[in-house]
C-alpha cells in the first residue's frame, strides 16, 4: 500500500479554497445507521442509463422485500427493479421524475410485515466466473450509485473488453453536505473491498485502487483492515489506496483520469480505453458484494439527508421511499421554508411535490437549503469560472455567445462539453446562472443522440417481449446460456455498437 | 406531479466571493493607505478622497439608473466605483485643487466606465485613465507636493491648486538621498498615498492572500523591472547604480502601487497565467522605455492604459497558442 503523494486535477486557485467542501460535510458516524420503513414506496421502472424495465406485477398483488417488480425487455439495456419493503401494490401509473425521465412507476403500499424473499440468503458456492459475476450483478439491478446510472454488469464488461488493469474505486465523495458514500465506507469497508476483489477478477483487472480524499484519512484504517483480510480471498489482486485533494468535482472521471495518468480526455473518450481502469463508486462495490454474498438485489441505499438547516445524518432507505418520508427521519427539516434538493446542492434537482418524489437508486443526498437571494450584479469580467471550470471551458464567453444568439460559436468554444457540475455558477462573484444556460444548450446537443438510442420510455411492451426473468432467485449461470446471448445481446451505447 | 420539465436550478449556494465582496476587499486594502496619507498631509487630502470617491459612486450611480440593464438589479451596490474613486485619489498630490480633482473623475466616469457600457464593461482602468488625462490636462496643477507633517489644517490648496500654500513644493523629494527607512514609511513629498511602500506591499498580500487579485501580472511587472532597471537608470543619468538605486526605484516610482491595485485587476488585465505574465512583462518594458522620456505618472500609467487595450487579445492569443500546443501533443499520441 504506497501513500503520500496528493493526488488533483489541475485547475485554478482560490485563495480560501471555495471548491473544498469538507467543511460542509461534516462526518460524524452515527451509532448504528437508521433504517427507514415508509408506509410506501414509488418504484420508477427507469432509474439507470437505458431504456425503462417493464412491470411484472399488477395491482393488488403481494410483493416481498427482494422482490423484482420490473424487468428489462428482452434485448434492451436496462435494469431491473425490486421492492424494498413487503406489501400491496396499489397501482402502476407513469411519473415524471426530476430529472425529466418519464416511467411508469409501481405503487407499492407497506404492509410493515417486512417478509424477505426466500433466495435473499448467505450464497453457498462462491466459486463462480466472470460470468455468473455479471449475471449476478445485472439481475441485481445495480448501476453506478455515484449518479452515473450505467448498468455495472456492462460496465464490467466493457472494463473485460478494453483488457483493463486497474478498477479504481471512488471514495471521492466531494460535494458539499453529502457523506453517504463516505459512511458506505465507514460502516461496510469489508463488502466494498470484496466488492471490487470480486469486480476486478471479473473484469480481469489485476489491481484494485481506492480513491479517498486526504480530509477523510479517519476512513483509512477501517480500510486497511479490510483490505488485509480480503488479501486472503484475493491473492492475486493487489489493492492500493491514493489519497486526492479535496475539490468537487474530483470524482469524475474525465478528472480522475488526469489527475492519476495525466491524461485529458476528450468527452467521448473512456477511461477504459485511453488509461485502462475503470471507476466504480464505492456505494456500487458493496451492492455488488451485497448481491454476490447474500444474493441481496439493489432495493435500498444509503442516502444523505443535509444541509444548511439540517443536522445532517445518514439512513439506510428502501429505493422508492418519497423523500417526505425521508425527510421526516431529520426533524424540522420538513418545515424549512428553503428549497428541498434531490440530490446534492451544486447539481441537484429543486422539488415541489416531496410526496410523490421517490428517493431512486441514483439519490445519494437530499438537501434543505435556507433560502439564499444571491446579488446579480454585472459580469465584471473577473474570469474565475474559466479559472475553476474542471473541463477547462471559459463559461463567462460561451454564455456570452447563447446571450447573443450565436450557439456555432458557443459549440465551437466547447459549450457542447459541459458537465454540469455548478462550478461556474457557484463561483461567479456576480451571481450570474452560467450552469443553468450553458448546461441547457450541453444537454440539447446530447439529447439528439441519446433519444434515438435510449430514452425511448414510453415505448409499450407485450409481455413476451420480456426478457428472461431478472431475478436474483432466479439466475443460474449454465454454458447453453451463452448461445441464448447472442439473441438477447444489447448494443451498449457507448461502445460503438459493441453487443454484449 | 409538478415536475413540468428538466430545468437546472443548481447550484443551491454561492461562494462568499460576490462582487461587492472583492470590491469591499480592495477598498480594505486601501484604507491604511488614506489613513497614513491624511496623517501625513493634512485634511485637505480627506477631503480630496471623500470628493472624488463621492463623486465617482454618485455619478456611476446616476448612469446605473438611466441606463437600465437587462437583469441587473438597478439599485444594486458594488462598491467599484468607491473603490476607482480612492485609487485615483491616493495617486494624485496632496495640493490639487478640487476642480482638478473633479474633471479626472468626469473623464474616468464618463469616458472610461459609463461610455463601455457601466461597471464591469470598462476595458480600461477608470482610476488609471483619469489620473493620466489630468496630468496631460493640467501640467502645473499637478506639482502640488507638501512635506509630510506641515500644513495639516490648511485647505487653501483645494480652491488654488499648487499655488495655495507656501508649503507647497513643486516637485517631489529627490528620493534617491533618502533612506530605506523613510522610503519604506513613505515620510517624503509624494503622492497622497503612494509613498508608503510598506503599506502597499502590504495591502497587496492581503489581497493576494483574499484571492480577489491576480498575482501573476504584478509578479511579472515588478520582476521584468528590476531586470530592466540598467536601461532605466542610463535613461536618468542616474549617477548611484546597483541595489540600492534600484530599491530605491522600486520603493519610490510608485510601480508598486500599480502592481497591487492596477495590474491585479480582474476585469482590466488578462485572466489566464500566461496572459498575466505576458501583459505584466509588456507593461513593464513599456514603462523602461517611456521612464525619463515623459513625465514619471505618464511613464507609469501609459502602459498599464496599453495593456488594458491588449488584455482581451493578449488572453486570446495565450489561450489559442495554449490550445495548439495540445493539439500537437494529442497528434503526437495518436500517431506514436
Amino acid at each position: 500500500m504506497t501513500r503520500g503523494r496528493r493526488y488533483t486535477y489541475h485547475k485554478g486557485f482560490i485563495a480560501d479554497n471555495a471548491l473544498d467542501f469538507s467543511k460542509r460535510s461534516s462526518f460524524i458516524k452515527e451509532i448504528l445507521l437508521e433504517r427507514v420503513n415508509p408506509t410506501r414506496i414509488i418504484l420508477p421502472c427507469k432509474q439507470h442509463y437505458g431504456v425503462s424495465a417493464v412491470p411484472v406485477v399488477r395491482p393488488g398483488d403481494q410483493v416481498k422485500v427482494g422482490q423484482c417488480v420490473a424487468v428489462p425487455p428482452k434485448g434492451k439495456f436496462s435494469l431491473a427493479v425490486h421492492s424494498g419493503i413487503s406489501g400491496v401494490v396499489k397501482e402502476i401509473k407513469e411519473i415524471r421524475l426530476p430529472n425529466g425521465i418519464v416511467c411508469p412507476a409501481i405503487h407499492i403500499e407497506n404492509d410493515m410485515k417486512m417478509q424477505r424473499v426466500d433466495s435473499i440468503r448467505h450464497r453457498e458456492n462462491m466459486n463462480l466466473t466472470a460470468e455468473d459475476v455479471m449475471g449476478i450483478i445485472s439481475n441485481a439491478g445495480i448501476c453506478g450509485m455515484g449518479g452515473e446510472g450505467i448498468p455495472t454488469a456492462a460496465k464490467i464488461y466493457r472494463a473485460k473488453s478494453h483488457n483493463v488493469n486497474e478498477l479504481l474505486v471512488n471514495c471521492l465523495q466531494s460535494e458539499p453536505y453529502a457523506t453517504s458514500d463516505l459512511m458506505v465506507l465507514s460502516e461496510y469497508p469489508g463488502y466494498v473491498v470484496m466488492g471490487a476483489g470480486a469486480c476486478a477478477r471479473a473484469a480481469g483487472a489485476s489491481k484494485v485502487v481506492f480513491l479517498i480524499s486526504e480530509k477523510r484519512s479517519m476512513l483509512m484504517s477501517g480500510l486497511e483492515n479490510a483490505i488485509q483480510n480480503a488479501g486472503r480471498d484475493f491473492a492475486d489482486i493487489s489493492f492500493e489506496v491514493k489519497l486526492f485533494r479535496e475539490r468537487f468535482p474530483q470524482g469524475y472521471f474525465r478528472l480522475v483520469a488526469e489527475a492519476l495518468y495525466n491524461v485529458k480526455l476528450d468527452p467521448e473518450d473512456t477511461l477504459e480505453e485511453k488509461c485502462g481502469a475503470v471507476l466504480f463508486n464505492c456505494s456500487t462495490m458493496c451492492a455488488c458484494w451485497e448481491a454476490i454474498s447474500e444474493n441481496i438485489p439493489l432495493m435500498s441505499r444509503v442516502v444523505s439527508i443535509t444541509g444548511d438547516v439540517t443536522n445532517g445524518h445518514n439512513v439506510i432507505v428502501p429505493v422508492g421511499t418519497p423523500v417526505s418520508e425521508v425527510l421526516a427521519t431529520g426533524g424540522r427539516a420538513d418545515d424549512v421554508a428553503g428549497p428541498v434538493v434531490w440530490g446534492n446542492a451544486l447539481t441537484g434537482i429543486a422539488i415541489e411535490d416531496k410526496e410523490n418524489t421517490p428517493i431512486i437508486k441514483l439519490t445519494s443526498a437530499i438537501t434543505v437549503i435556507r433560502k439564499q437571494e444571491q446579488p446579480r450584479t454585472p459580469c465584471i469580467h473577473c474570469g474565475l469560472c474559466a479559472q475553476n471550470c474542471p473541463v477547462g471551458l471559459s463559461p463567462h464567453i460561451i454564455y456570452e455567445m447563447l446571450k447573443q444568439g450565436m450557439p456555432k460559436k458557443a459549440e465551437e468554444e466547447g459549450g457542447r462539453n459541459c458537465i454540469s457540475c455548478g462550478i461556474c455558477s457557484y463561483i461567479c462573484p456576480a451571481g450570474i446562472r452560467l450552469t443553468q444556460r450553458i448546461a441547457t444548450f450541453a444537454s440539447e446537443g446530447r439529447i439528439i443522440g441519446e433519444n434515438s438510442l435510449l430514452h425511448n420510455t414510453r415505448v409499450q411492451y407485450n409481455i413476451d417481449e420480456i426478457g428472461d426473468l431478472s431475478l436474483l432467485e432466479g439466475y443460474v449461470s449454465e454454458s447453453e446460456e451463452e448461445e441464448k446471448e447472442d439473441k438477447d445481446a444489447i448494443v451498449l451505447p457507448f461502445d460503438g455498437g459493441k453487443k454484449v | 406531479m409538478s415536475h413540468k420539465k428538466r430545468s437546472y436550478q443548481a447550484p443551491f449556494i454561492h461562494t462568499v466571493m460576490t462582487a461587492p465582496y472583492i470590491y469591499l476587499t480592495h477598498i480594505a486594502a486601501l484604507l491604511p493607505c488614506v489613513v497614513t496619507g491624511i496623517i501625513f498631509y493634512g485634511i485637505s487630502t480627506l477631503v480630496l478622497i471623500v470628493l472624488c470617491a463621492g463623486s465617482f459612486m454618485i455619478l456611476d450611480y446616476a448612469f446605473g439608473r438611466m441606463v437600465r440593464r437587462d437583469g441587473i438589479d438597478r439599485n444594486y451596490t458594488d462598491f467599484s466605483s468607491i473603490e476607482a474613486g480612492v485609487i485615483y485619489a491616493l495617486m494624485l498630490p496632496p495640493g490639487t485643487s478640487v476642480i482638478v480633482a473633479l474633471t479626472g473623475v468626469l473623464f474616468g466616469s464618463f469616458v472610461v466606465k459609463q461610455f463601455f457600457g457601466g461597471s464591469g464593461n470598462n476595458i480600461l482602468n477608470p482610476a488609471c485613465v483619469a489620473r493620466l488625462c489630468i496630468e496631460l490636462l493640467f501640467p502645473t496643477g499637478m506639482a502640488g507636493y507638501k512635506t509630510p507633517m506641515s500644513s495639516w489644517f490648511d485647505v487653501s490648496t483645494l480652491v488654488r491648486g499648487a499655488a495655495g500654500s507656501p508649503d507647497v513644493i513643486v516637485s517631489r523629494d529627490d528620493t534617491s538621498v533618502l533612506y530605506f527607512v523613510e522610503l519604506l514609511t513613505g515620510n517624503y513629498a509624494g503622492a497622497i498615498g503612494m509613498t508608503c511602500a510598506l503599506l502597499i506591499i502590504g495591502a497587496g498580500v492581503y489581497q493576494a492572500l483574499k484571492g480577489t487579485i491576480r498575482i501573476y501580472a504584478p509578479l511579472a511587472y515588478l520582476m521584468t523591472l528590476a531586470l530592466l532597471f540598467p536601461i532605466i537608470s542610463a535613461n536618468l543619468d542616474l549617477q548611484i547604480t546597483g541595489f540600492r538605486s534600484l530599491g530605491v526605484f522600486i520603493l519610490s516610482s510608485g510601480c508598486l502601487y500599480v502592481a497591487c491595485y492596477m495590474l491585479g485587476d480582474f476585469t482590466t488585465m488578462p485572466s489566464r497565467i500566461w496572459g498575466g505574465i505576458v501583459a505584466g512583462v509588456m507593461c513593464a518594458v513599456m514603462t523602461t522605455i517611456l521612464y525619463g522620456r515623459v513625465p514619471d505618472t505618464c511613464a507609469l500609467l501609459a502602459p498599464v492604459m496599453a495593456t488594458n487595450f491588449m488584455a482581451f487579445e493578449i488572453d486570446f492569443f495565450t489561450k489559442t497558442i495554449a490550445r495548439r500546443g495540445k493539439s500537437r501533443q494529442r497528434e503526437v499520441e495518436y500517431r506514436g
